[in-house]
């Protein structure tokens, strides 16, 4: 336990010393995660509630891959990223592997069925009469939809943490398609990995302990966010 | 669900659990490899003859070179298997090893793309480094005190240039994970031979540099001292490092091939 | 012109609603009275256009917006009361401002600015009632309408209902003082 101790020493010294290689670990976590989440949740969250609300047709089907969706392992999204971004796959010609848009590529496929599995189940959930009192008040579809997430505002900003805590943790694809360069594609767990590899327990803890600051944010922000919209 | 359902199924579960944990009857052997080593496969036939003489199961911890001395320092670790001398050498100075023995090598290389940009093709080790730098050519280190990683740092140092330009890429990573980012940006990298065989079909990558002293790459064995791991483990472990450099094993190392081309070549006897 | 034919409305193997023919003028009133569960507020949702029929053919009800569907429990989104009567008028294109005139009219501005959710049953009646009516509908189902509603309720509500000039039609229990003439009744005869 005595690296747990060295761990937080660590994580202290480097934050205080302003060390450039730990802020820029914590600014490329935190950006690409954001990015992807946000880009996912403007997709995924108004088509899981569209599913929950109206249940067109093949509905169940679609609910269904978007569930399995959820437990895509991180290294199967990153091989399967890396497979359309090498230079042997379709996309390789936009010479995209090993950059930050590679990361925000895969933590996008990794959020968007995570955002829209919880936006259905939040919509699914709601009474009936929501839909029918937005439409027969004239709303239309459309407007019916961003109605009813108004409705579920707290549901959605759970969601949304929800998707930020497994992407900003998630190692499979900044190692397979970020590739870990340092001031450019190293994350905080790929940072603790290499530090492991290294057998430095102790500092490998040191961005582990920064991602647990920012997850503590993300906490903090969301749970104002949820106060505001219950009241 | 009924009690007696809830009870079967808790039953069932409790088993499950235990025989997971239980799994070998044998004792067992914790050996930490660096992941070029485990990757070669050369384990697969090495390691199977002893199990199966000594009646013992061992298991295989694939991890970075400074991982694997911290694990033996430890005691987490009975056995571990490098290739870094140096810090082998401060291991074995600061007490934390019984045992220490040569048990192959084989050479790095520096491999890179067909079209050479840097020009370094048959040229020796130093040289091949000046002239990438001098080309700021893309470049792949481990970057992960690796024994390749250190071996690499040691050979710019005697160039007296600090690699750290654009494309000079520190990823961090494995020797698999390195060739293929290698791969994947056309750049060179200090490449282990057996890596490098087990992986000729998959890369474009060409050897370039394979001369020079200064790229033999040994592999030693080195059991944890005796106090951190318990009587019977220790004496397993001394008996393994025997086996290791017993002829049996010596001719298995030797005979480990790929299309006719050894990976690794088992140290002499004297050692 | 609404007409409904040979109306079957299935819920599984639940047979809910059954009428053979109905027919609503333009402008028409309808009482559509019942004991519990016989399938009054299943008729206004197939009129509304929320429900379809599992057989049988509904012509002539209005586009969504203009059929306007009051729930037995009426359903509000986050807001106060005034905020609710706001959103309906926005969605329809009505100025926003006709809200307090309409609040007034059914007794509910003094609790206009409260939180929705936190009404009492009469209240929410109320409210949803002036929602209902500003948005001034061509055809207006009330579901229950006169249900939890004080005597000062029922004295503003029932005027109202008098004076709505487009097609009206009501399930209730009973007929209860609601100004209807023409009644269908969906009691199960066995």
């Amino acid at each position: 336990m005595g690296f747990f101790w060295e761990g937080l020493r660590e994580a202290a010294r480097l934050v205080v010393s302003g060390d450039a290689a730990t802020y820029h670990a914590v600014w490329v976590s935190f950006f690409c995660t954001v990015v992807a989440i946000t880009a996912a949740g403007v997709l995924a969250i108004p088509y899981g509630a569209w599913l929950g609300l109206f249940r067109p047709r093949g509905h169940r089907a679609q609910v269904f891959a978007l569930r399995v969706g959820m437990a895509l392992p991180t290294v199967v999204v990153g091989l399967i990223v890396f497979g359309f971004l090498s230079r042997r796959g379709l996309l390789g010609s936009l010479d995209l592997l090993y950059t930050q848009a590679a990361i925000i590529i895969g933590q996008f496929i990794l959020a968007f069925p995570l955002l829209g599995t919880l936006a259905h189940g939040a919509a699914a959930d709601l009474d009936r009469r929501v839909v029918e009192t937005a439409i027969t008040l004239g709303s239309g579809k459309r407007r019916a939809l961003w109605a009813v997430l108004g409705e579920v505002r707290v549901a959605v900003v759970a969601a949304y943490l929800a998707a930020f805590g497994r992407c900003v943790t998630e190692l499979g694809i900044a190692l397979t398609v970020g590739g870990n360069l340092p001031m450019r594609t190293r994350t905080l767990p790929s940072a603790a990995t290499l530090e492991v590899t290294r057998g430095e327990f102790g500092k490998a803890l040191a961005p582990g302990i920064l991602l647990l600051v920012l997850a503590c944010g993300a906490a903090l922000v969301t749970h104002r966010l949820s106060r505001e919209a219950r009241s | 669900m009924s009690h007696r359902k809830a009870a079967a199924l808790a039953l069932l579960v409790g088993w499950l659990a235990v025989a997971a944990g239980c799994g070998e009857k044998r004792p067992l052997l914790r050996l930490a490899v660096t992941t070029s080593t485990y990757n070669s496969g050369l384990l697969d036939v090495i390691l199977p003859p002893f199990e199966k003489q000594a009646g013992v199961s061992i298991r295989v911890l694939a991890v970075g070179t400074g991982q694997a001395l911290a694990l033996g320092e430890r005691g987490e670790v009975d056995v571990v298997l490098v290739h870094a001398r140096k810090r082998e050498e401060q291991f074995m100075a600061a007490g934390h090893g019984a045992d220490h023995r040569e048990i192959m090598s084989n050479e790095f290389v520096i491999a890179g793309p067909a079209s050479d940009p840097a020009g370094i093709s048959g040229r020796d080790a130093l040289d091949a480094l000046v002239r990438i730098a001098k080309k700021q050519a893309a470049f792949v280190s481990r970057g992960d005190d690796s024994g390749t990683h250190i071996r690499e740092r040691d050979l710019w140092k005697q160039t007296g240039i600090s690699p750290a330009w654009d494309s000079y890429f520190e990823v961090g990573q494995g020797m698999g994970k390195s060739l293929t980012i290698a791969n994947e940006k056309l750049a060179y990298v200090l490449v282990d031979r057996a890596t490098m065989l087990a992986r000729e079909n998959t890369v474009e990558l060409v050897v370039l540099c394979e001369r020079g002293k200064n790229l033999h790459n040994p592999y030693s064995a080195i059991t944890v001292r005796a106090d951190r791991v318990s009587a019977e483990t220790f004496r397993t472990a001394q008996q393994f490092l025997k086996y290791l450099t017993s002829a049996d094993t010596r001719r298995r190392i030797a005979g480990y091939q790929k299309n006719g081309r050894p990976f690794f070549v088992p140290a002499t006897e004297t050692e | 012109m609404i007409e409904v034919r040979n109306l079957l409305v299935r819920f599984g193997e639940l047979e809910a609603l059954c009428i053979p023919h109905l027919d609503v003028e333009p402008g028409g009133r309808l009482a559509v009275l019942g004991t519990n569960g016989c399938g009054k507020s299943t008729l206004l949702r197939v009129l509304a256009g929320l429900l379809p029929p599992t057989d049988g053919d509904v012509r002539g009800t209005p586009a969504p917006g203009e059929a306007i569907l009051v729930h037995q429990s009426p359903y509000f989104f986050r807001g106060t009361a005034r905020d609710n009567v706001a959103l309906a008028l926005r969605w329809s294109g009505r100025p926003v401002g006709e809200a307090d005139e309409w609040l007034e009219r059914l007794g509910a501005l003094s609790f206009a600015d409260r939180a929705a959710h936190v009404l009492s049953a009469g209240e929410r009646r109320r409210v949803a009632l002036a929602r209902a009516f500003s948005v001034q509908p061509s055809l207006l189902l009330l579901d229950e309408p006169l249900t939890g509603l004080d005597p000062d309720g029922r004295e503003r509500v029932i005027p109202l209902l008098e004076a709505f000039e487009s097609t009206l039609v009501i399930a209730a229990p009973s007929l209860d003082g609601l100004p209807l003439e023409r009644t269908i009744d969906l009691s199960p005869t066995r």
